[in-house]
């Protein structure tokens, strides 16, 4: 495909001046070159200056320039090649292809040795790192109180145990004596909502053969509001 | 072809001008380089190598520095392949890769030579001894008077006088448009002036060349 530009004769003179420096190093195409030669043909100054152009590009490749060992050079970068990103011709590549029809090679990643590129592996690294700080957010931050539905109970007890709740203006010796009265003692101390969690002993005045019987006298004394068989946990 | 106007082969979907873009040279070798094919990328680093290193220390005049980028430059293309966009010729990608380089190294202060006011050039032009040789002359003060240029300035002169790139090549290596360059030549241009004049041969060259 072609396009057609403006000819450099409709350009003024400074334009063509601009261009000189590209044909002095003969890099303009044929078309620009022959119209920047047809100006120079008229052009006395353009000319010359085209003339101290090429001085001037002869003058700094004669300018020393160390020479550099390419080979050993490369042998210093090569230790430094260590495995890297592999391409693998069958996936399509991001930047490659993007702009012509004509079909060009395409690149992707493949395993000879496996990669994982930069974004990946800090991914992974802040997984990591913040897994544990997630787990332990979540032990700090998880309620301090248990739902009925809750598969494990945070109170001790067994099957046979009775979860108790006393009205708040019971005082402990009243409390102490009812437990007595059923022959029950306490294996764990009110925690939040002042549940007791007591163990039939079997003693007593008033001990009760079973946990039925028990929970049936206590839910008939004054000041206990609650009473509840232990199940299975 | 009408005469007002001149013929520009262009790539059909880019408009990029096709000797601007890469062949099917610079398809296959970054292709291999891609997979991992280490004398691909050799083959390439030997080609390009003295080039890159050239270019490198004219700008920097620091030899180790010099070593240092061309092997930045080279490692990132083995590393970074899939960078190259296809839009540009292969050389002109890792050109650019070094000119970025090599001027954060002189913003980092890596650069050994320094910039030298025009004033001074003109002392040492108007004030010059007559030496043993004067082209060595002509060398040494157009040394110093290449270092009166900006950094980008200087790249476009380099570009295109030893590398011999066209200026739309520079522009895909500098990252600026076309204009931009022949604006940075045509004040490199005014800053060597006192240079040029000196090298202003008597007879007309141009003329010269095409009567022969």
């Amino acid at each position: 495909m072609s396009i057609l530009l403006p000819h450099p004769s409709k350009h003024t003179h400074e334009d063509i001046l601009s261009r000189l420096p590209w044909l002095a190093n003969d890099s303009l195409e044929i078309e620009e070159r022959r119209l920047l030669e047809t100006h120079l043909e008229v052009c006395s100054s353009c000319r010359h200056e085209l003339s101290a152009l090429r001085a001037l590009a002869e003058t700094l490749g004669k300018i020393p320039v160390p020479a550099p060992d390419s080979r050993a050079a490369f042998d210093r970068l090569k230790a430094r090649m260590s495995p890297r990103p592999m391409m693998d011709p069958r996936k399509p590549s991001a930047g490659m292809d993007r702009t012509r029809s004509k079909p060009r090679p395409r690149l992707a990643f493949r395993g000879r040795h496996r990669y994982i590129p930069p974004a990946m592996a800090a991914a992974a690294l802040m997984g990591v790192l913040i897994a544990p700080l997630l787990s332990h957010w979540s032990a700090l931050t998880e309620p301090s109180f248990h739902t009925l539905s809750d598969r494990v109970s945070p109170l001790p007890g067994a099957p046979g145990d009775l979860r108790l709740v006393f009205d708040p203006k019971l005082t402990s010796p009243a409390i102490d004596r009812l437990l007595r009265e059923v022959g029950a003692e306490v294996i764990g101390e009110p925690g939040v909502g002042g549940i007791y969690t007591v163990r039939l002993s079997g003693g007593g005045a008033g001990a009760k053969a079973d946990s039925s019987a028990a929970m049936a006298y206590l839910r008939q004394r004054e000041g206990v509001l609650l009473v509840e068989a232990v199940t299975a946990q | 072809m009408d005469s007002e106007l001149i013929l520009i082969d262009i790539d059909g979907d880019t408009g990029i001008p096709l000797n601007t873009l890469c062949d099917d040279r610079d398809q296959h070798r970054i292709a291999r380089i891609g997979e991992g094919n280490e004398a691909a990328f050799e083959s390439l680093y030997l080609e390009l190598h003295p080039r890159l290193f050239r270019f490198i220390y004219r700008m920097t005049r620091d030899q180790g520095l010099a070593e240092d980028l061309v092997n930045e430059t080279l490692f990132l293309v083995w590393e970074k392949p899939e960078g190259f966009n296809g839009q540009s010729k292969l050389s002109t990608w890792i050109f650019g890769i070094a000119y970025r380089k090599t001027l954060k190294a002189i913003a980092k202060g890596v650069r050994t030579s320094a910039a030298v006011p025009l004033d001074d050039l003109n002392e040492i032009l108007t004030d010059r001894r007559v030496s043993a040789t004067r082209e060595v002359e002509l060398e040494n003060l157009l040394t110093v008077a290449m270092a009166s240029l900006s950094d980008e300035q200087r790249a476009v002169v380099e570009l295109t006088f030893t590398e011999g790139l066209a200026y739309r090549e520079i522009a895909v290596i500098l990252g600026c448009p076309e204009n931009t360059v022949k604006t940075r030549m045509f004040h490199a241009r005014r800053k060597l002036e006192p240079y040029l004049a000196l090298l202003k041969p008597d007879r007309d060259d141009y003329r010269h060349e095409e009567m022969t």
